[in-house]
């Protein structure tokens, strides 16, 4: 039995595991656990701290980081706004020229812009038609000027998958600093730090089964010990995000990662299998159109585009499948998907399209179920639309 | 990401599209093309697909009165369920009458977003096309 509607959302959050839950409640309702962190003096802020550094070193396990190179947020937004411009600003005396994608997420982007205005040198790469950057690009872009480089490891809207391996060795011989925004990939994708030579590196928990309102930067400490904060107020967190640190979400992203790294390979057979289902099941329809890279992606996005419909009534014929619009059209706001622009897609199939992302509950009926839901809606719209509208791509 | 706004009319505030919008949206009548043979046919084209609304009327003329009518729509739901209302609301209507609609009305009844009122303009030059269309056949 199907309920409706049916969540296939899961990139842009996730359920909270029971184990999760657990592990925060037990926080909430111990009486020796709501001491401050920060409180050392007496046993019930040693116990907060014990809890909160006992999730530290299960972020940091997450990716091959040591946990003291960990640095709570509030989640990966504010981990992107640190790391870019908290790296750009103490780094400026050595450079002032940073490198990024034009389809990275905006808590980057917005992040560079605040920069430029600041006066630093922002260049934008722009992805090929697959979504990939290249590390030729990079390697170009690089002056002698370059401070940081901020490539995401997996895209939010289409699931692509960055090499971030070799941007990160050629980033380590040029000396820049290189940051990854890993929001979307530490559920499903290996992440290694030090292997891959990435320097900062942020995490969100609510995209791992964890709570809203947590997540963490991490800091190479052998190449930057020291960022400039945005916050100010306390010695929390080395001094570089200030304030009081919550026990319990702290330890329900610990938990989540922990739950991720014993998982993880289970879970992304279950899920690929679920994306190439849907996939079979919807690539056939005539103009439905894969976004992005075909195999350098991730296996928890599928997002398409479809000719000859319009994008907010492709969406309420969707209403049973909660899913994502590859644009805010459904909010009256008529601006196609940016990233979905560089792709090279035209205003029409920006909007006409649909970002499907699957989670570990995800079951193979609910996929059928929107298979049949799709196939339904975009015959639906073709059957009223005029026939000159067939060849709009 | 999915909050569809206000300002609307016709069902409960939170849902972003009124009962009758999803009733016509679901179930829009009289979509395709003339179904019947008249000696007077009509078609009154306007909007454009690249701005998101595309709307195509279709008029069948008996005695100077609309004997039927049919729409095809490209554009967002207030528009399919926009053409479908109108086409319901038309039918058996003089043709010199046809684009006298009252825009305020037709938003009331299907609960549409000020932000929108430039999609029923669309829909009013599609009918005005097929009104002028009328009166170059009528007046020669």
């Amino acid at each position: 039995m199907i309920t409706r509607p049916v969540y296939l959302d899961y990139a842009a959050t996730t359920p909270v595991d029971a184990d999760v839950a657990r592990a925060m409640n037990e926080c909430l309702t111990d009486s020796r656990a709501f001491g401050n962190p920060a409180s050392g003096l007496h046993a019930f802020g040693r116990e907060a701290e014990a809890r909160v550094e006992q999730a530290r070193r299960q972020v940091a396990a997450l990716i091959g980081a040591r946990s003291n190179e960990i640095i709570w947020t509030s989640g990966a937004t504010e981990a992107d706004n640190l790391a870019v411009i908290g790296a750009a600003r103490f780094r400026a005396s050595t450079g002032r020229h940073i490198i990024t994608s034009a389809t990275e997420h905006p808590a980057v982007l917005d992040a560079c812009r605040f920069l430029d205005k600041q006066g630093f040198d922002v260049t934008v790469l722009a992805p090929g038609a697959n979504g990939i950057i290249e590390p030729g690009q990079i390697e170009d872009a690089l002056t002698d000027d370059t401070s940081l480089v901020s490539i995401m490891h997996v895209n939010n809207e289409i699931g692509v998958i960055q090499d971030i391996a070799a941007i990160g060795a050629l980033c380590r011989v040029h000396g820049t600093l290189f940051h990854v925004d890993a929001a979307q990939s530490a559920c499903h994708l290996p992440i290694d730090v030090v292997v891959q030579s990435i320097d900062l590196l942020s995490l969100s928990a609510q995209k791992i089964y964890g709570p809203k309102g947590i997540g963490s930067l991490y800091l190479n400490h052998e190449r930057i010990r020291r960022i400039e904060p945005l916050m100010f107020g306390g010695s929390q967190e080395h001094g570089l995000r200030p304030g009081t640190v919550p026990t319990h979400q702290a330890v329900g992203m610990g938990e989540a990662c922990r739950i991720v790294l014993a998982g993880r390979s289970v879970d992304a057979v279950h899920i690929a299998a679920l994306r190439d289902r849907l996939w079979a099941g919807i690539g056939e329809i005539p103009g439905v159109l894969m976004n992005g890279d075909r195999e350098r992606r991730v296996s928890h996005i599928l997002n398409v585009s479809v000719t000859g419909v319009e994008g907010e009534s492709l969406h309420y014929g969707l209403r049973d499948l909660a899913v994502s619009a590859g644009s805010a059209c459904a909010t009256l706001d008529d601006t196609p998907s940016a990233v979905l622009r560089c792709l090279g897609r035209t205003d029409q199939l920006a909007r006409a399209s649909v970002r499907f992302s699957f989670g570990r509950p995800t079951t193979e009926e609910e996929i059928d179920f929107a298979i049949e839901t799709f196939r339904r809606a975009v015959a639906h719209l073709r059957r009223i639309a005029p026939k000159s509208s067939q060849a709009l791509a | 990401m999915n909050d569809p706004g206000s300002n609307r009319a016709g069902g409960d505030e939170s849902e972003p599209y009124s009962s009758v919008v999803e009733e016509h949206f679901t179930n829009p009548r009289q979509v395709g093309t003339l179904t019947g043979q008249f000696e007077t046919e009509l078609t009154g084209e306007a909007g454009q697909l690249e701005h998101g609304t595309r709307v195509v009327f279709h008029v069948g003329v008996i005695d100077e009165r609309v004997g039927e009518i049919a729409f095809q729509a490209f554009g967002c739901p207030h528009t399919i369920a926009a053409c479908s209302v109108l086409a319901g609301l038309l039918a058996g209507r003089p043709v010199d009458s046809l684009d006298e609609l009252s825009l305020a009305e037709l938003a009331a009844l299907i609960g549409l977003p000020v932000e929108k009122t430039g999609r029923l303009l669309v829909i009013e030059d599609a009918l005005r096309k097929c009104r002028v269309a009328w009166d170059n056949r009528r007046l020669g």
